[in-house]
């Protein structure tokens, strides 16, 4: 233990107490250091969570725009994000349309009285506005008038926007400045709102929308002229796809090689088909052509002459049937000179071939009974005046052969030649006669096994053809002029005959009763040369023969003879099988 | 029997707009169309008149209270902005509600703690549960209030009172109390509730001190001049940043002054009774706190302490928990201090820390509260106002 002086205890005391007043004033020091310290700490924990909002919402505002290319709904995200983050009062949009030259206002809030909001509603701000002159053409980045700003043409234009202080930012890109925002607050609640001022942190929140918002305005133009674009592109489609689809000509477009690239529902209609997807994949052109050589000479013009036209072809359809279609086509050639692509149109001719064809018919067949009336007129006068001759010479001939009975063989060959030649040129008369006048018929009740065989005792069967007959027990009796159906069926016979090949052949003679029609059918079989589909077509025409002794008038004769006794004729033939003529008549009601 | 209660809020700018969202969601989850008594906290961005009109249509011009606050508190938000509004209904067949108010504080907090006991006395009854107040936070001196009110009233066992100070969100303009139709500032607001039930109701703060023990040398009622014989202003200058006088009302936020809290008090509520400097006078160098104080009184300065405000908000619950005893509440009041917000908690922070005690105490306990700039609540069986602190009341 140390044992001081008082004085030095009260030194001691004094050096204590001064130590102890530096140590408090030491702590007082450090004590204000950390309140001031953590005052600031709080304010720039403050500021922090405040940017870190506003940056957090700027990037989810930024997303939202990047998915939305509808620019009114951009500028409505972007309002809320004004008012509600970065707290400013009152935000006006302004939008100028292409080819514009005023800006209108397009989305507004922060105005809750009524009139105000309808006043400022209805601002226009002309393009060239010297107001504006520093953001359109000057370059600048914004306007900016604050509380305190010493009047200028942005403090004249307070009263328009309801704002005691704003900001004006451009939107849009470099050269096209297309929409403005403006933000700012009203004198009375500014204090409530986040201020004006041109601070870089101030400003900061702004420019970053600014920013993000000039993408969105210059993608909407973008996308708002591609999508006119489009429009147009699909205007124009549509008029002529609808051309295309609607067209009552085919349209078609092919490869050389024959692929039907595209086909409309024409060239499907016209070829049998109910679509022309079906069509497209069911055929290729080639398959198309009845004959191949005509496809071959089409594209032989085409690569002469980059077009063809009214080019004729038969085409085949869905169901085999024949079209007849008159083609225009270009071919699309390559640099190079080859063709690339066939496209044209096709257009079905078929009924105006049938028409050229049934017109030219109608005119041959006007000639023909020109012709006919003329033959008629003569025949009847020529016909009396030739038969008496021959008459007379068939008499001298029988006379000839009496008094040359001991003739030697030429003389009776000459003199069978005379006959022969004489019994033809009645025949031809006869026919000629029958031809200018069909008697009328004496019907009467005829029994048909009677009728056959009266017909076949007038007809000369040589002896490689032999006759059948085949005719039931039980038959009806005809209503008909005997004399008239013999002669028809002698004509039918004796062409069935004159039908056979040399090596002969066989001529059937069938009756069929048909009870429900009423009538009995008469047929005359030869399995002999048969007959063209050509010229079955011309059969019945007068002066039609394809007999180096005839003169086409024996079916003629026939047919009239027939239906002048109410009945028809039929006949079906097959080259090279045979030919079957058929007699239909009336029965009469009683049988036999 | 029994008690349908509904909260919603919005954040629309458009104050019809506004009011009527939040009118209209808290009917639907109440249930109700006609309710006996609509509380309304909102924030001061918005024109408070519109505001209000539109929650009066919306609610069938049921009897109407409340008053702005700094922010919000509900179960599903916390918000702090200048644009919200929360809106609590409430129809009940146990509980009656009388809502009242007195005008012109300015005249002095004691008048209108008379006029204000003299208008509710008729009102009040032996099932009377608690008086809910909303004072104008920027000039209430709650000490002659209470006495004036108290005396008036002349109850045996004084009526609890509970409440929040009206905010301005820190513009120091106005602040505003509801009655019904009317929008009032310079005025309290109350709410009687009486009937079939009961009230558990807890305070914590979160503040220590710093430093040595500073004298009031002289004061007036609520208004400091002096302190260590330098002008109050002077004496406090040092512990601010620059720029300080022309943003006092945030600055103040982070200044608070801790008194000796009496011996009776001192273990529910801890060592110091914190005050907020409310309002200051550069030209006499006084500042305005929200009691009054003697000359000779010592003080601290006081920090908030996040950690002890999280610790206090633990014990809070546990102390209303405990009063509830297990029974479930028909709704909770919550007046948290401006101080306790976004001032000094990160976001994030602060809705963890609320949405901490809304979990534990129920998350579907229809919830109701604001930021303010004082809070009033009973401290064994004493009223008494607070700063820095968070109420919570349940009535049950």
């Amino acid at each position: 233990m140390t044992n001081k002086t008082a004085p030095e205890n009260r030194h001691a005391e004094a050096d204590e107490i001064a130590r102890l007043n530096q140590e408090n004033k030491l702590l007082s020091e450090q004590v204000k250091r950390l309140i001031r310290v953590e005052t600031r700490l709080y304010e720039y924990q403050e500021e922090l969570d405040s940017q870190l909002k506003e940056y957090q919402r700027l990037y989810e505002l930024n997303r939202k725009f990047a998915t939305d290319f509808n620019i009114q709904k951009v500028f409505e995200h972007a309002i809320g994000y004004i008012i509600q983050d970065l707290e400013y009062e009152r935000i006006v949009f302004l939008r100028r349309p292409d080819n514009s030259e005023v800006f209108t206002v397009c989305a507004i809030d922060g105005y809750y009285d009524p009139e105000i909001r309808k006043a400022v509603s209805g601002l226009v701000l002309e393009q060239n506005d010297p107001f504006l002159a520093p953001l359109l053409l000057e370059g600048r980045e914004y306007l900016i008038c604050k509380e305190d700003s010493e009047k200028n043409r942005l403090t004249g234009f307070r009263n328009k926007l309801f704002m005691n202080e704003y900001l004006i930012y451009p939107l849009g890109s470099h050269t096209n400045k297309s929409a403005l925002m403006i933000v700012g607050n009203s004198a009375e609640n500014a204090v409530l709102h986040r201020r004006i001022d041109d601070s870089k942190g101030a400003l900061l929140g702004t420019g970053n929308l600014a920013g993000i918002l000039s993408s969105s305005v210059e993608n909407n133009v973008s996308y708002t002229s591609m999508e006119k674009a489009l429009n147009q592109e699909k205007i124009a489609e549509a008029k002529y796809r609808s051309i295309f689809e609607n067209a009552i000509e085919g349209i078609f477009r092919t490869t050389p090689d024959g692929r039907i690239i595209d086909a409309n529902p024409s060239i499907a209609a016209i070829l049998g088909h109910e679509i022309e997807d079906a069509f497209k994949d069911a055929a290729s052109v080639k398959d198309l052509y009845e004959d191949q050589s005509r496809r071959d000479e089409l594209l032989q013009q085409l690569s002469i002459n980059n077009a063809v036209t009214d080019f004729e072809v038969r085409l085949r359809s869905k169901d085999g049937q024949t079209i007849w279609a008159s083609l225009n086509v270009r071919a699309v050639k390559d640099s190079g000179g080859k063709i690339v692509y066939l496209e044209g149109f096709m257009t079905d001719i078929s009924k105006r071939k049938q028409a050229e064809a049934e017109l030219l018919e109608a005119r041959e067949e006007l000639l023909r009974k020109e012709k006919l009336a003329i033959l008629g007129q003569l025949s009847g006068s020529v016909g009396h005046e030739l038969r008496n001759p021959l008459g007379v010479m068939n008499n001298a001939i029988y006379l000839l052969r009496i008094v040359l009975a001991d003739a030697d063989s030429k003389t009776k060959e000459y003199l069978d030649i005379i006959k022969q030649e004489i019994d033809n040129s009645l025949r031809i008369i006869t026919d000629l006669l029958d031809f200018a006048r069909t008697k009328p018929p004496r019907k009467n009740t005829v029994n048909i096994r009677e009728l056959i065989e009266a017909s076949l005792k007038k007809c000369s069967i040589p002896e490689h053809v032999a006759i059948r007959i085949d005719m039931p027990e039980k038959l009806p009796v005809l209503w008909t002029d005997q004399l008239q159906m013999e002669q028809v069926l002698q004509n039918l016979i004796t062409n069935g005959i004159q039908a056979m090949p040399e090596k002969g052949g066989m001529v059937t003679i069938r009756t069929e009763q048909m009870l429900e029609e009423g009538i009995l059918r008469i047929c005359v079989i030869d399995n002999g040369r048969g007959i063209t589909a050509k010229n079955m077509k011309k059969l019945f025409q007068p002066l039609f023969t394809t007999k180096t002794k005839g003169i086409g008038l024996g079916l003629v004769v026939c047919k009239n003879l027939v239906e002048a006794n109410g009945g028809r004729i039929e006949v079906q033939s097959e080259p090279d099988k045979g030919t079957t003529f058929c007699l239909l008549l009336p029965l009469e009601s009683e049988t036999v | 029997m029994g008690t349908d209660v509904g909260v919603a809020y919005s954040i629309i700018r458009n104050p019809a707009e506004a009011g009527k969202e939040a009118a209209q969601k808290a009917l639907e989850r109440a249930g109700i169309t006609t309710p006996d008594l609509v509380l309304v906290f909102a924030t001061i961005g918005y024109n408070q008149q519109l505001l209000i009109q539109a929650i009066r249509e919306a609610t069938s011009g049921a009897p109407l209270s409340g008053c702005s606050g700094e922010g919000i508190i509900t179960q599903e938000t916390v918000n702090e902005s200048n644009f919200c509004v929360s809106v609590m209904v409430i129809r009940s067949d146990e509980l009656r509600f009388h809502n009242s108010f007195a005008k012109d504080l300015s005249r002095g907090a004691g008048i209108a703690g008379e006029q204000l006991a003299q208008e509710l006395v008729p009102q009040l009854a032996a099932d009377s549960i608690a008086c809910i107040l909303f004072p104008d936070g920027l000039n209430f001196d709650f000490d002659p209030f209470l006495t004036t009110f108290e005396k008036t009233l002349s109850l045996q066992t004084p009526l609890p009172l509970l409440g929040g100070f009206a905010a301005d969100n820190c513009t120091s303009l106005k602040t505003f109390q509801y009655f019904n139709d009317d929008v009032l500032s310079d005025a309290v607001a109350c709410v009687v509730i009486s009937g079939k039930g009961n009230i558990a109701c807890g305070i914590s703060h979160g503040c220590m001190p710093v430093g040595a023990k500073r004298t009031i040398t002289r004061s007036k009622g609520n208004i400091i001049y002096e302190i260590d014989g330098m002008p109050a202003l002077e004496a406090l200058g040092d512990y601010f940043e620059d720029g300080w006088k022309s943003k006092w009302n945030r600055t103040s936020l982070n200044l608070c002054l801790g008194f000796e809290s009496p011996g009776h008090i001192r273990q529910e509520y801890g060592n110091f009774i914190i005050r907020y400097m409310m309002g200051k006078d550069d030209h006499d160098g006084s500042v305005r706190i929200q009691s009054d104080v003697q000359n000779g009184t010592g003080f601290w300065i006081v920090r908030r302490d996040k950690e002890l405000i999280c610790t206090g908000m633990q014990t809070l619950s546990r102390q209303i928990k405990s009063q509830l005893g297990g029974r479930k509440p028909k709704f909770m009041l919550h007046f948290d201090c401006v101080g306790r917000g976004k001032v000094v908690f990160r976001e994030q922070e602060k809705i963890e820390l609320i949405k901490s005690i809304q979990n534990d105490i129920g998350a579907d306990t229809p919830w109701l509260g604001f930021y303010t700039y004082g809070e009033i609540g009973p401290l064994s069986g004493l009223n008494c106002s607070h700063n820095f602190t968070a109420v919570l009341a349940a009535i049950f």
